[in-house]
């Protein structure tokens, strides 16, 4: 039968690939990732956590929860959407029986966003991999599904032996020193057209959000929602549409919801040049100064 | 549903067993290839699977009725056909494209017509099996073609999925008659395509997609960057068009081949070609003999006045521009290269001597004829990938300007390109008398070293690919 001739061909001509493609795989999935480092972090001390830090990249470089006062962790990362925050909230909610205060960042992304559709789409087969929240796709089964990211991650710990969990016990980003700070940092309007989109998921991350307050509020848990803050050059372009649903999504939970608190710092003056990565991250000496706001903000509680 | 992609590695082994294996009835397999078919289709938009629908049912209605009139009452109901075709065309692909050309033609006369356009989504591959259709419903009119009574041989014909959005544009006397016999598996044949497909997959990720970085990046600057570098811009997309078009056209056949059909050659190394007139004998084969059957020839062809000959190339080429997309840049592309044809032509010349019939290495002369017609193609492709006449002339100007002559910037990252396109002419040119570069089961017996060859490929597509793109093909 010369199907099965072929078969047994395409068999054999696949069978020193796949034991390539597989000892890729391997060599990829060891390579320590801030997701498996967080999840591996919450595992161990959920129990005694008292707060709970989530978000996108604005609050893993920004809220160090080291320097709160009461035992926190961060489960924030780079691009982390409202549904991922909710998903990750989920599944690690029953074992944070201590939890008290989740404080999760809003952003003027964060009600038009969504991972899965965004660049940062690669992102959602690490949360599959590494934290097993999410949806089985065929393309976040594997790492080498996603061959260029997973080929540029084997280059850049493999060969330039670059660290690619770069965070600290606690979950908090290390990667944004003043120190490497680039000279061209002051990319607000950059920032802003990146961070424009269009309003189709407006519904949806409200919908989310709504989800996450009632979860909060069944465990008798405080969320509160804070606006990083910002340099002039981004919060001044900011689309003005955008910026009213963020404003409107987050009233509207808050006036819902009792254990539901609202501060905004985007234009906060005190924040100045040194307190800055880029027009829209802190650096390491912001995020110091915020994570003082933010620990007087739950003392008050 | 990309080739390129992770699903198309999952769907077609499940696709090949199951077609060989569950279904071996000639009926079932046809049936099981629709339904593959509107699958692969429908990953896309489902809604896409509307249109090819009642395309496919109004051809085939349109066949038996046709066929039936034999006193030439078919007439009408061919022109009905032809009409429905392209106003689906105009429709969903030119409609904005002339309402906006309209609006703009009004305001110069002072009138003011409004909003016009609509928000409409373009069906990927529209044009291609749009095209098959009309072919089919007028070949039965022709009478060069029999009318099929299996409307499931005949849906199988027009979404048979490795050709459906990008081609081969099949022509029915090739394509229909396989899937009203029974197919044969034939092992030489199927690895055959399996070495077509690889070599498609090595033009398409290794040269194509690599082209397209230092393309995008020189079109997106070119205001900025010298003339020399303009310059390997052009000869970067004209590459990059070929090995992304043909690559696609090379793993549709070498797929089709795994099921027993085999598809019409779409492209025959086109960058070897020694005038314009034997390019184009080699450039997107089945879509510029449709060209020729369907319009150049019923115009009256070659065989009438010198004049009405030239306004017959005018409106061919004018038209095959017009179905690469809704912009003036197509069309301007497709008038470019019906001057060149037309110059051809009031020169009486004729193609003579090609590649094929060299043996070793050509000579002086046709050396100069390839590089001649290869800069002449080169720079119709700027008009072509450029996003309006104005840019294509100004990109034009400041190519061939003084800095021309001047070192191309070193920001470009263009070497490894430049090193896989030799690798390609060099491979080109040695099977140039074959159907496919891989087609080496003849030159080289000796199969370890066959497959030391594949892997090589393998090896390479997994080394140099870079982000995962779209065929280009795909938006006509």
């Amino acid at each position: 039968m010369p199907i099965t001739r072929l078969i047994r061909h395409i068999i054999l001509f696949l069978l020193p690939l796949t034991v390539l493609l597989s000892i890729a795989e391997y060599s990829i999935r060891k390579v320590p990732v801030t997701y498996q480092v967080k999840y591996n972090g919450m595992q161990q001390c959920a129990g005694e956590m008292r707060a709970l830090v989530l978000g996108s990249s604005h609050s893993y470089f920004g809220i160090c929860p080291d320097s709160l006062s009461v035992r926190a962790y961060s489960l924030a990362n780079v691009s982390q959407d409202l549904t991922y925050d909710y998903m990750l909230l989920n599944s690690f909610i029953d074992k944070c029986n201590s939890l008290e205060y989740v404080i999760l960042p809003i952003s003027y992304f964060s009600m038009y966003e969504r991972l899965e559709s965004g660049v940062g789409n690669i992102r959602a087969t690490w949360y599959r991999l590494y934290m097993h929240v999410g949806k089985y796709t065929p393309e976040n089964m594997l790492e080498i599904a996603n061959w260029q990211v997973a080929k540029k991650k084997w280059i850049y710990y493999y060969v330039h032996h670059n660290n690619m969990a770069d965070c600290s016990v606690s979950g908090f980003g290390l990667a944004y020193k003043l120190s490497d700070r680039a000279k061209n940092w002051d990319n607000g309007e950059e920032h802003v057209k990146m961070n424009t989109l269009s309003d189709s998921e407006y519904e949806y991350n409200k919908n989310v959000l709504n989800k996450i307050a009632l979860l909060c509020k069944s465990r008798n848990i405080k969320l509160i929602m804070v606006s990083t803050p910002t340099w002039h050059t981004y919060y001044d372009k900011l689309n003005a549409k955008q910026l009213a649903d963020m404003y409107s999504a987050v009233n509207e939970v808050c006036g819902k919801y009792g254990n539901v608190f609202y501060y905004d710092y985007m234009r906060d003056k005190r924040f100045t040049d040194n307190d800055f990565f880029d027009a829209d991250h802190l650096s390491d000496v912001g995020a110091m100064k915020f994570t003082a706001l933010i620990d007087s903000i739950i003392a008050k509680q | 549903m990309l080739f390129n992609s992770f699903e198309f590695i999952l769907f077609l082994p499940i696709t090949f067993l199951l077609y060989w294996y569950v279904f071996k009835r000639l009926k079932m397999q046809n049936i099981f290839v629709i339904a593959a078919s509107y699958l692969f289709y429908g990953f896309w938009d489902w809604r896409f699977l509307i249109l090819i629908f009642i395309t496919t049912l109004c051809s085939y209605l349109s066949g038996l009725y046709i066929a039936r009139k034999t006193n030439g009452g078919g007439r009408w109901l061919l022109i009905a056909n032809i009409v429905l075709n392209i106003a689906i065309l105009g429709v969903f692909k030119y409609f904005n494209f002339f309402a906006e050309n309209l609006n703009a033609l009004a305001s110069v006369f002072g009138m003011q017509l409004g909003e016009l356009t609509i928000n409409i989504w373009l069906p990927v591959g529209v044009s291609f099996y749009t095209f098959q259709a009309l072919g089919y419903v007028i070949d039965v009119y022709r009478k060069q073609v029999t009318a099929t009574h299996d409307s499931v041989a005949y849906f199988a014909y027009i979404s048979f999925f490795p050709q459906l959005v990008a081609g081969p544009i099949e022509r029915a006397n090739n394509l229909l008659p396989q899937f009203t016999q029974p197919r044969k598996a034939d092992y030489a044949t199927m690895c055959d395509g399996l070495r077509q497909m690889l070599w498609g997959m090595f033009k398409k990720v290794v040269i194509a997609d690599n082209c397209a970085n230092a393309v995008n990046y020189i079109f997106d600057y070119y205001t900025t960057l010298s003339g020399s570098t303009l310059a390997i811009g052009a000869v970067l997309f004209t590459f990059q068009i070929y090995c992304d078009f043909s690559g696609y056209s090379d793993i549709a056949i070498g797929t089709a081949r795994l099921f027993g059909i085999t598809l019409m050659r779409n492209f025959n190394m086109p960058y070897l070609s020694v005038s314009i007139a034997d390019f184009w004998r080699r450039w997107h084969i089945s879509l510029t003999s449709w060209f020729r059957d369907y319009v150049y020839i019923p115009l009256g062809g070659n065989r009438c006045g010198k004049n009405r000959h030239i306004f017959n190339i005018a409106v061919v080429f004018a038209l095959s521009g017009l179905w690469h997309g809704a912009n003036w840049t197509y069309v301007s592309w497709g008038l470019y290269h019906a001057i060149l044809m037309i110059l051809f032509v009031l020169a009486e010349r004729k193609i003579g001597k090609t590649i094929e019939t060299v043996r070793g290495l050509p000579n002086l002369k046709m050396i100069l004829n390839m590089l001649a017609t290869f800069a002449l193609v080169a720079v119709g492709w700027i008009v072509f990938r450029a996003e309006s006449i104005g840019q294509a002339y100004e990109y034009c100007v400041r190519m061939f300007s003084a800095s021309f002559f001047s070192a191309p910037s070193a920001e470009v990252g263009y070497v490894k390109s430049f090193a896989a396109i030799a690798i390609l002419m060099i491979c080109e040119y040695a099977q140039r008398n074959r159907n496919h570069v891989l087609d080496i089961e003849k030159n080289i017996t000796n199969r370890a070293m066959r497959w030391v060859i594949y892997y090589a490929l393998v090896i390479a597509i997994l080394l140099f690919s870079v982000a995962q793109t779209k065929f280009i093909y795909f938006q006509f």
